[in-house]
């Protein structure tokens, strides 16, 4: 036995490998993240100390996940694997393959991040896509996990007779653009197309991934006869399960089609006549009316009425007095005109504090232990439902005595543990300073109101006043201020002016940062930001990293993990840049996605197959809970700016590209190699 | 009912594979290990590899298949590998033979008996013979240093994947802490060099220090060894491995070349000597016998996982191609004593298509505590 200051010595090195290798992993995000706030922005950083704290717990939750993978779960799998085929009727194992795929869908929690997406979808302009996230969100699930087994079973097929990728590429791809450029001709259609394709994106997260590849790995130890891939065995089943989902939720809204709507003017809509035939898509009708309210201009809130005006008053007005309505009626109020807010409220001096600007919002004060215990059940949800099922498999099925059960078991708690850490740190750390910066971002073209730093002027002497003249000859209203030591000149707002007290309430905004050549410069910022941001982002992400480490294991060390990670990075930044300008212009997205994934086909077509195995599940995995949060606040944060109705898309777009930058450093390597080979170097 | 066979190791390009299992097919051989490994090459660093990496140290894949022939047919497999992969070109890969001996197998194991070889002469083929394979087991990734001082004295290693039993299995859960998973260096060189470039190894992976690992000698009978060394491009009509290639060539041997590596330099180490004991076993049987073989006061056992494929068998048999090698070195004294032990673990049962291999290690170094006076 040895001592305890043996076992320290044996320990201390093994747990600094494991957490500096996380701490490199983050560095770049983070540090990126705060210096761009900090010397472009030029914002400070709001929580710094909670952020801090929760950028240390993603490094120790990463590194306990990293590591109870590997001793728990992939090995775990690859015995399931090893085992199955020679115990198991093929039909049994494909049972067991749509079992799984099923199963990991619901584990995951990705697809509560796409409804987060899908928050300010407006029913009118795409009833299909509310009534998916919405009334039908549990069919949408369902589709998706059907399109996963279906992709698991697939990948099985292929391990167990020893296909090539290239096949299903070439058929799934092609009907994917298919069935993506018909919806796209019909506008009832055209509308999920971004949630389709993002679901494809989601859907397999850090313990799918790890699993699945170690069962390929697994099955292919033991299936008799030799491929051609040779070293990428156990690839594929990530790339099927990124493109099956985007044809069952596509699909899905075929089926649902006849069911909704065609997207028409809020006024129709909300009209009594179309009312009966559109109710279905919410849960009431005062679900709809909130709805109504909460995106619709004012003009649509009298069609909801059939035009009548005293109903629509007395209706606000019974909602007005209602304890837990009366934030959210006043809230929307202060969209409409100033006689319908004085209609619902009475009187002027009610109008004049609606129109207030609002105190921060101050958000209430987090208790860590309640947020440990959602992520801790939340994490269980992911891991414990799966590798129960796997065990309950290997013990009761197959019968079969799991080597190192000790060692497994450690795994399965360790990345129990990691992954409840690495959420908590998330939500407190990463999507924190991820959120501050994606709503600050568009300040680098545009001017962004900042309410947390809302000033109140004492003694508000309207005598400061002045007027300056536009060309048209018409004046604007104007006055200065100092703050710390600035003189700032300040536009007049009459509405924000209370005689009666004599305060001046004042909202600061910020930016726009870049003049030079319009809003050129500003708009260059924000989308090499993005790239970076992607880059950075896909660093961390932990499942591209198991997949690093397991292409590296396979290769024998040809194919390095880090190359790997740094090709997918620059890959991942390209396509978030390109979904961010996507974003920003409002481009089609077929029309962004169509050319990639025929330049795919031909590149795919070029490629050996252990490159086209390693490329197209690269694109899986790189959307994972650190880019995820991120992508979405910035895409929400500039989604809003410029006026788009939903941030869909940009995870699409980042999964093509990187199998773009992969193919083309494999097509290098062969290159090279055959040289090599030829005698030539 | 020992009986003496040749064992084939090829070590080719990933993408010469197909060419070569065709080749095999096409001679009848069957029960062939496979497992994948790669080939240092020295590069110059471009383009964006000079962001990538620092070395101008590079990898190509390569596929390790390894399989039995008696004897008498030893010269002709290897003719038959090197000419389907046409090994005279430097850098597509190397086979060499050793000769083993069979202590015990399976009742239904099959040894290749007679392969459909023609014995054509190869042109431009090498072939040298008496040779020293060294093998080198170090913690996994850390095999580097050792594999750049291998490329700068003109030999070119091939690092495949093993994992390592030793101390780790005696502390528990706390194994975790010490990786099993392992880098396995071989190389192939002349007689007259082997015992420097096993010293050069010994130093340049500390392997005199504790827990960094373990170096070993075995003979290799013939063999057709690659020499390419860089892939960096070359100022001259020819570059340095061509001339060496080519004056072993006129030579015949590598006994010119010990001058270059500096025999004066051997070290007084205590050197072990005795047999290694390989074990070809099905998947899964590797922890038993390992965990068997510690009790027995073994130090130490090296487990490597090939697939088996039977590119030419004639029926689809019951052998899943998930195996496992254990190699277990050990005092020539203790042999019987391991036989025995692996008759009472069922090892060798019907149906398990097992093999007992045992050669000779002149020579094999790792640390050891040294003994209280």
């Amino acid at each position: 036995m040895l001592s305890w200051p043996e076992k320290l010595e044996l320990l201390g090195p093994y747990l600094r490998t494991r957490l500096m290798e996380q701490v490199r992993a983050v560095a770049f995000i983070v540090s990126y993240l705060v210096l761009f706030q900090l010397l472009i922005l030029r914002i400070p950083i709001v929580q710094a100390g909670s952020i801090a704290l929760g950028l240390g717990l993603v490094v120790v939750g990463l590194a306990l996940f990293m590591e109870g993978l590997k001793l728990g779960l992939m090995p775990l799998g690859e015995q399931l694997g090893i085992k199955l085929p020679g115990r198991s009727p093929l039909a049994g194992i494909l049972l067991f393959a749509f079992v799984l795929g099923l199963g990991a869908t619901f584990a995951e929690p990705a697809i509560g991040v796409l409804r987060i997406a899908g928050s300010t979808v407006k029913a009118w302009e795409a009833p299909l896509l509310y009534f998916l996230l919405n009334q039908r969100a549990d069919w949408l699930v369902y589709a998706v996990g059907c399109g996963v087994g279906l992709a698991v079973i697939l990948g099985m097929l292929r391990f167990l007779y020893n296909w090539s990728l290239k096949p299903l590429i070439y058929t799934l791809v092609p009907l994917l653009l298919g069935l993506s450029f018909w919806c796209l001709q019909d506008p009832g259609l055209n509308g999920i197309l971004g949630l389709a394709w993002d679901c494809g994106a989601v859907t397999t997260g850090p313990v799918t991934v790890p699993l699945v590849l170690a069962l390929g790995i697994g099955i292919s130890r033991v299936v008799s006869g030799h491929t051609t891939e040779g070293a990428a065995s156990g690839f594929g089943v990530v790339t099927l399960a990124s493109l099956l989902p985007i044809i069952a939720v596509l699909c899905l809204g075929l089926f649902l089609r006849a069911q909704v709507p065609a997207p028409g003017s809020a006024d129709d809509f909300f009209s009594p006549a179309q009312r009966q035939t559109h109710q279905h898509l919410f849960s009431g009708e005062i679900k709809m009316l909130d709805h109504a309210l909460e995106l619709a201009p004012p003009s649509a809130w009298l069609a909801f009425f059939g035009g009548d005006q005293t109903a629509l008053i007395t209706t606000l007005q019974k909602r007005y007095q209602m304890p837990e309505d009366k934030a959210f009626i006043a809230r929307q109020l202060q969209r409409a005109d100033r006689p319908l807010q004085l209609a619902v409220l009475g009187s002027t001096a009610a109008v004049r504090s609606l129109n207030l600007p609002t105190a921060r919002h101050k958000t209430a004060p987090e208790n860590m232990s309640q947020q440990f215990w959602s992520s801790l059940l939340s994490a269980a949800q992911a891991i414990l439902p799966l590798t129960f099922f796997l065990l309950v498999i290997y013990r009761l099925l197959l019968r079969e005595r799991l080597p190192q059960t000790d060692e497994i078991f450690l795994g399965i708690a360790l990345a129990l543990i990691g992954m409840s850490i690495f959420q908590l740190g998330i939500g407190s750390g990463l999507s924190r300073l991820g959120s501050q910066m994606g709503t600050r971002l568009p300040s680098a073209y545009t001017a962004l109101p900042l309410p947390e730093q809302k000033l109140t002027l004492q003694n508000f002497d309207p005598g400061v006043i002045q007027h300056a003249l536009r060309p048209d000859g018409s004046r604007v209203a104007f006055f200065f201020s100092e703050q710390n030591q600035q003189i700032q000149r300040i536009q007049y707002d009459p509405a924000a002016h209370d005689p009666v007290t004599g305060q001046y309430h004042y909202t600061p905004s910020h930016g726009p940062l870049f003049r030079l050549a319009g809003k050129i410069s500003g708009l260059a910022v924000v989308i090499v930001f993005a790239f970076l941001m992607g880059y950075g982002a896909t660093l961390a992400e932990p499942a591209l990293n198991a997949l690093g480490a397991t292409v590296e294991n396979l290769t024998v060390g040809t194919f390095k993990k880090g190359l790997l990670i740094q090709t997918v990075g620059v890959g991942v930044g390209a396509g978030i840049s390109l979904g961010v300008a996507k974003i920003i212009w409002n481009l089609p997205l077929f029309w962004l996605l169509a050319p990639p994934y025929l330049l795919l086909l031909l590149l795919s077509a070029r490629s050996s197959e252990q490159f086209v195995n390693i490329a197209w599940d690269s694109a899986g995995v790189t959307t994972g809970p650190i880019t995820v949060p991120l992508v979405l606040a910035m895409g929400l944060g500039i989604g809003q700016q410029a006026g788009v109705t939903e941030g869909f898309g940009i995870l699409a777009m980042a999964s093509v590209t990187p199998i773009i930058s992969v193919l083309l450093v494999g097509l290098y390597v062969q290159y090279r190699q055959q040289k090599l080979l030829n005698g030539e170097v | 009912m020992s009986q003496d066979i040749v064992r084939i190791t090829c070590k080719v390009h990933t993408s010469l594979f197909q060419a070569l299992l065709e080749a095999l097919k096409q001679a009848g051989v069957y029960n062939l290990h496979q497992l994948s490994g790669r080939m240092a090459v020295l590069t110059d660093p471009r383009g964006l590899a000079v962001l990538l990496k620092s070395s101008g140290l590079s990898s190509e894949p390569v596929e390790v298949l390894s399989f039995l022939v008696p004897v008498s047919q030893e010269l002709e497999a290897l003719r038959l590998v090197a000419a389907s992969c046409r090994l005279m070109i430097p850098g597509r890969g190397t086979v060499y033979s050793e000769r083993l001996r069979v202590l015990k197998q399976s009742p239904e194991s099959q040894l290749n008996q007679q392969l459909a070889l023609t014995p054509a002469e190869v042109p431009g083929l090498q072939v040298f013979s008496d040779m020293t394979a060294i093998g080198c087991i170090v913690q996994r990734s850390q095999s580097d240093e050792i594999v750049s001082m291998l490329l700068d004295i003109g030999v070119v290693p091939t690092v495949t994947y093993a994992s390592g039993t030793g101390i780790r299995d005696r502390l528990g859960l706390l194994r975790i802490t010490l990786p099993k998973e392992k880098d396995l260096i071989q190389v192939t060189v002349g007689p007259a060099e082997a015992d420097v470039i096993t010293e050069k190894m010994i130093a340049a992976g500390h392997l005199d220090r504790p827990g960094k690992g373990f170096v070993y000698q075995a003979p290799v009978s013939h063999g057709v060894i690659n020499f390419k060394t860089s892939k960096r491009r070359i100022g001259h009509a020819a570059s340095v491995d061509q001339i060496i290639a080519a004056i072993d060539q006129i030579q015949g041997d590598f006994s010119w070349r010990q001058g270059l590596t500096g025999l004066e330099q051997v070290s007084r180490r205590s050197y072990m000597s005795g047999v290694e004991l390989s074990f070809y076993l099905k998947e899964g049987l590797s922890e038993t016998l390992t965990q068997a073989v510690m009790a027995l006061g073994v130090t130490g056992a090296t487990v490597i996982s090939p697939k088996l494929l039977n590119p030419a068998y004639p029926a689809e048999n019951n052998i899943l191609p998930a195996r496992e090698i254990v190699r277990i070195m050990v005092p020539e004294h203790l042999t019987e004593n391991l036989l025995q032990l692996s008759v009472e673990l069922g090892l060798c049962e019907a149906g398990q298509e097992s093999i007992i291999l045992c050669s000779r290690v002149p020579r094999a170094f790792t640390y050891q505590k040294k003994a209280r006076p």
